[in-house]
């Protein structure tokens, strides 16, 4: 069984096989394509490049197409930083921003990175998983606003008509996933959800709906969310698979979340501290443990947020091979 | 025994019907128009997993695949085919765009053939400048009066070339009697362009795809053809590269529109149109037939077409002879469906010109962004919002819940639609019912009473997935009293391919005057008629060989295109005889066109002071393959209801005064002999079934339903 296969039979909780491993490489993928991240994704042909090259240097079993929360901000008239060679943007500045219909394929940097998604596809989406990222609506929202919620309802319409292009364009594309990251509000999430759950619920049903008609499935990235609250935001919004960022598991965890899983039938992504080695040795063991004890089907392993593009190669090929030999 | 595998493409969802043994499941998946392989795959997918399987266990297992498929439809609509060269008689290079004078109205619905003032031509699938004329000149009778000169040729060649053309379509006069020239310009090509090279292109003639008479419709068969040939190609050879990778190396046979079915290697591009609702067709006639309904019209209504075919006494009698593609008219047979568009994804609008009536359709809303209540971006109201609304369709139980309907979405687009002509929600939705229901039903009713036969005296088979939903209705208004939904209606087109044998035709024209009433005599040259007809078994024969099977497994049947001298239209009828030896056999073949004609005119319009004339031959071969047979059968009996009873829900019912607390079943807990008398609500993974007051349903001990009118 191939990576991809793997990845898709483990978000329709089918995989008794090991488990897949997907971390965001994006400043490494610079790194190894020995580029500034900011010429990287200006170029279709560098970007493609960088992400094939740190896939065939470590094989992992998903290629993420970006870990950048800028994108879609930058559309819509943001400022945006590049703090260093390797390092993925942040949004500085949004307050001269006009909330107004925007059209992605004005963005340079969109169309650089579909392209590149797109060559990804063809040259290696048969073997291994190919998996779009966007920014969730309600971080979108929360980064074009701030506190300011004046005109929150027409910026989650129009947030909704920019986030369902860009799912058509990566659908088209055939990803296998697409993957929201609602990680940037932290705890915050929840809350800022729930005060504006109805129209919130709206945006994520159509867009869920949508990458499931392109055969894709959404997986939804959080960030120290409290594990008791996950049924809750089940009943809210379903998404095919859940990520929890900032998390540490114990064995009682585990089990919990393996019982949430079965029940809600949605795939857990664990993540894994790439940024702290002792850390993630004892995370690792923990978690492998559990999984050859109790083969959940759905259990994947991520890396906790982007995958430090100074860290040592060989920590990220330990780490793989053990992996991929469970 | 494996899987035989059954895909059928629509516009709106992709049908799977799979049958191992005497089972069968089926599935329906949204239609991915962007890369039919994408829904292709996914359908197979979610047939692996309802047998508990993954999917490469589930193609290791299958035996055949068969497919009806949309991808030369859709090369056509988006104008998608590669840039080609139309290489004809100097001094005929205008004939395609002549036309037969009135091809600007070819493929266009009724609305708008009416509405002049905004009619266009179709855009050429081949330009002006990409065709070109070449000195040769070939008579009605074959003879060559003009020679081909390779230097003009050639030099055409070399222009088309410098255009940038990615192909040839060589059509010349009479060709179709003589292609001794058509052939030697494909020599020319290959010469000039030998296959081992980059440059070298497809070359489509005329006299091997369409060797009939008629200069037009000949050369358009071959553009079309050409058109389709090269993305095809591509689509089908991806979607088998992505099958073999996933372990399945067994053939792919694609489904025609003469009701028959062959591997990738033998099929022509356009033979492929059209051939769902052909494959639906055929599976009524086998299904009818078991259950002794000898005249049934056929009904598949979908998310954007509804299509309609007429069994007659049994069988499937109605062929188009110059079926349009999609903007032009061609020569290739196929068997006759009548497609509107009108189905579940159907548009409502307001029509401004005729002082706002709401209309339903033709423009669909497809499986993206679907009706406004799949909540995919969808905001138009269409037939399936009006369904929810109106309490039929249950939004949580739509695909079997696979699939959840937005409900609220669905009252917005009705309450938007309705607010701009004074209606609520409620009533712009019974509006579209009625306006859809009457669009199909007339449709049948002109399609069964035009051809001479008495509406009252078929049954309607209610087949697609909206089928069912509407099939009250839409019988009413076609002044039809009876119903048969099969258990497998929602997935009509995919059934009907299960039924397909792999099935060639092939056709020669040759003016052949059976009958001189003038000399009182019979046609006497055996010889050459028994010529043309070894001529096409030659054909065939090495068609069945290249497909795998033997010659002795061959069943041969031979049509004929026939009139009485002097009539403008042909007729065609089955031969009695594959050969002719005698006299005797031509009167035999002779009588069998007058019973025909006879039948479809009355007697008294047989006119056989004109002679008796064959145009086309055309010969049929039938290699046999399995066919699933429905084999569940129950005692019949009154049985109770209970099991089957889902619950109940408020559903509207204009003849009651408005929504009713309304019984709601499932299909597959109803037993042989259970009667439901409407109001009522049947609903399964894949369709609803909709009994209106007046109508009771009734299981059969088949497990299929009948809907009469109570009388």
């Amino acid at each position: 069984m191939n990576s991809n296969t793997a990845f898709r039979d483990t978000i329709k909780l089918m995989n008794r096989d090991r488990p897949v491993f997907v971390p965001f490489v994006y400043g490494l993928a610079a790194r190894t394509g020995q580029l500034p991240l900011q010429e990287m994704v200006s170029d279709a042909s560098y970007y493609a490049h960088s992400l094939e090259e740190a896939y065939e240097l470590f094989k992992y079993d998903g290629i993420v197409n970006h870990y950048d929360a800028t994108i879609e901000a930058e559309v819509f008239g943001c400022e945006v930083a590049w703090p260093d060679d390797y390092a993925a943007p942040s949004v500085t500045d949004c307050s001269q921003v006009e909330l107004r219909e925007v059209n992605p394929e004005e963005s340079y940097r969109i169309q650089v990175l579909l392209e590149a998604t797109k060559r990804t596809v063809m040259s290696k989406g048969k073997d291994v998983a190919v998996i779009g990222t966007l920014t969730g609506p309600v971080s979108l929202v929360k980064t074009l606003l701030g506190d300011n919620n004046g005109n929150i309802e027409n910026a989650i319409s129009l947030a909704k008509n920019l986030l369902m292009r860009l799912v058509r364009s990566l659908g088209e594309l055939r990803v296998d996933s697409v993957f929201f990251r609602e990680d940037l509000l932290g705890a915050g999430y929840r809350d800022e959800l729930q005060s504006h759950q109805k129209p919130y619920t709206d945006v994520y049903t159509t867009l869920f709906n949508l990458i499931k008609h392109y055969n894709g499935s959404p997986v939804l990235i959080v960030k120290d969310f409290k594990m008791d609250s996950i049924a809750d935001l089940h009943r809210i919004i379903t998404p095919s698979g859940l990520v929890l960022l900032g998390k540490k598991f114990s064995e009682d965890d585990l089990a919990y979340l393996h019982g949430l899983s079965d029940s809600l039938k949605i795939s857990i992504g664990l993540p894994l501290p790439l940024k702290d080695p002792p850390e993630l040795w004892k995370q690792f063991a923990v978690i492998s443990q559990y999984l050859s004890k109790h083969r959940p089907t759905g259990f994947f392993y991520v890396s906790d947020g982007d995958v430090p593009y100074d860290m040592p190669p060989e920590v990220l090929h330990d780490l793989i091979a053990k992996i991929q030999s469970a | 025994m494996g899987y035989i595998v059954n895909i059928d493409v629509g516009g709106t969802f992709m049908d799977f019907f799979v049958a191992k043994g005497d089972k069968y499941l089926t599935t329906k998946v949204p239609t991915t128009a962007y890369e039919l392989g994408v829904g292709f795959l996914r359908g197979l997918e979610e047939c692996a997993e309802k047998d508990n399987k993954t999917l490469e266990q589930f193609l290791a297992d299958t035996d055949v695949i068969k497919y009806c498929t949309t991808i030369g439809t859709n090369i056509l609509i988006e104008h998608t085919g590669p840039k080609l060269g139309l290489i004809t008689t100097r001094g005929f290079e205008d004939t395609i765009f002549i036309g037969r004078g009135r091809q600007w109205a070819d493929g266009l619905p009724a609305s708008d053939v009416q509405d002049v003032t905004t009619i266009e031509k179709p855009v050429p699938l081949i330009p002006r400048k990409l065709v070109v004329g070449i000195r040769e000149r070939v008579d009605y009778s074959g003879d060559v009066v003009m020679p081909l000169v390779k230097e003009d040729v050639l030099e055409q060649l070399r222009y088309l070339v410098d255009q940038g053309v990615r192909g040839f379509v060589v059509s010349l006069l009479w060709s179709f009697i003589n292609p001794v020239h058509e052939k030697q310009i494909r020599s020319i090509i290959e010469e000039e362009f030998p296959e081992v090279y980059l440059g070298n292109m497809p070359i489509i003639l005329s006299s091997e795809i369409s060797p009939k008479e008629g200069e037009y419709v000949r050369t358009m068969t071959a553009i079309v053809n050409a058109y389709i040939h090269i993305g095809f190609v591509e689509q089908i050879s991806a979607l088998c590269s992505d099958l073999l990778d996933r372990g399945y190396k067994r053939p792919l046979l694609l489904c025609d529109n003469v009701g028959g079915c062959a591997k990738v290697a033998r099929t022509k591009a356009i033979a492929t149109y059209g051939a769902s609702p052909v494959s639906g067709l055929c599976g009524a006639a086998h299904l009818c037939s078991g259950v002794d309904l000898p005249d049934v019209v056929f009904t598949d209504a979908g998310g954007t077409s509804f299509d309609i075919g007429l069994i007659t006494d049994g069988s499937i009698t109605h062929y188009d002879l110059y079926p349009t593609v999609d903007r032009w008219r061609t020569q290739l047979t196929a068997i006759k469906i009548t497609s509107i568009g009108a189905g579940g994804g159907s548009i409502a609008w307001l029509n401004p010109l005729l002082g706002n009536r709401l209309e339903v359709g033709p423009a669909s809303a497809k499986s993206l962004p679907g009706p406004a209540c799949y909540d995919l971006g969808g905001e138009n109201a269409t037939v399936t919002d009006a369904d929810v609304v109106l309490g039929y369709v249950n939004p949580d139980y739509f695909l079997g819940g696979k699939f959840k309907l937005n409900k609220e979405k669905a009252v917005k687009a009705l309450k938007e639609m309705g607010d701009k002509s004074g209606l609520d929600e409620v009533t712009a939705a019974m509006m579209i019912k009625k306006v859809v229901d009457a669009k199909m039903g007339n449709e049948i009713f002109k399609e069964v009473a035009l051809k001479g036969y008495e509406p009252s005296e078929f049954t309607v088979f209610a087949g697609g997935g909206a089928g069912p939903g509407h099939c009250c209705g839409v019988a009413a208004a076609a002044e039809m009293t009876k119903i048969i939904v099969p258990p497998m209606s929602s997935v009509a087109g995919a059934y009907g391919a299960s039924t397909l044998d792999v099935v060639h035709s092939y056709e020669k024209s040759r003016n052949t005057r059976l009958f001189d009433y003038a000399k009182g005599a019979y046609f006497s040259d055996f010889d050459m008629f028994n010529s043309i007809i070894n001529e096409l078994r030659e054909l065939a024969i090495r068609d069945i060989i290249l497909e795998g099977f033997k010659e002795e497994q061959a069943a041969f049947r031979l049509e004929l295109e026939m009139r009485y001298g002097m009539q403008w239209r042909y007729t065609p009828v089955e031969s009695p005889l594959l050969l002719i030896h005698s006299t005797d056999d031509v009167k035999k073949v002779c009588d069998r066109f007058t019973e025909e004609f006879s039948r479809m005119y009355s007697a008294e319009a047989a006119f056989p002071q004109g002679g008796v004339e064959v145009e086309t031959y055309r010969l049929f071969v039938h290699l046999p393959l399995p066919h699933f047979r429905l084999t569940q059968r129950e005692a019949a009996g009154e049985k109770t209801l209970n099991t089957a009873f889902k619950e109940q829900r408020d559903a509207y019912w204009e003849k009651l005064g408005g929504y009713q607390k309304t019984d709601i079943y499932q299909w597959d807990l109803l037993r042989a002999g259970n009667v439901i008398e409407g109001p009522a609500v049947i609903e399964s993974d894949n369709t609803t079934v909709v009994i209106e007051p007046d109508w009771t349903f009734t299981m059969a001990p088949e497990l299929y339903g009948m809907i009469t009118y109570n009388l």
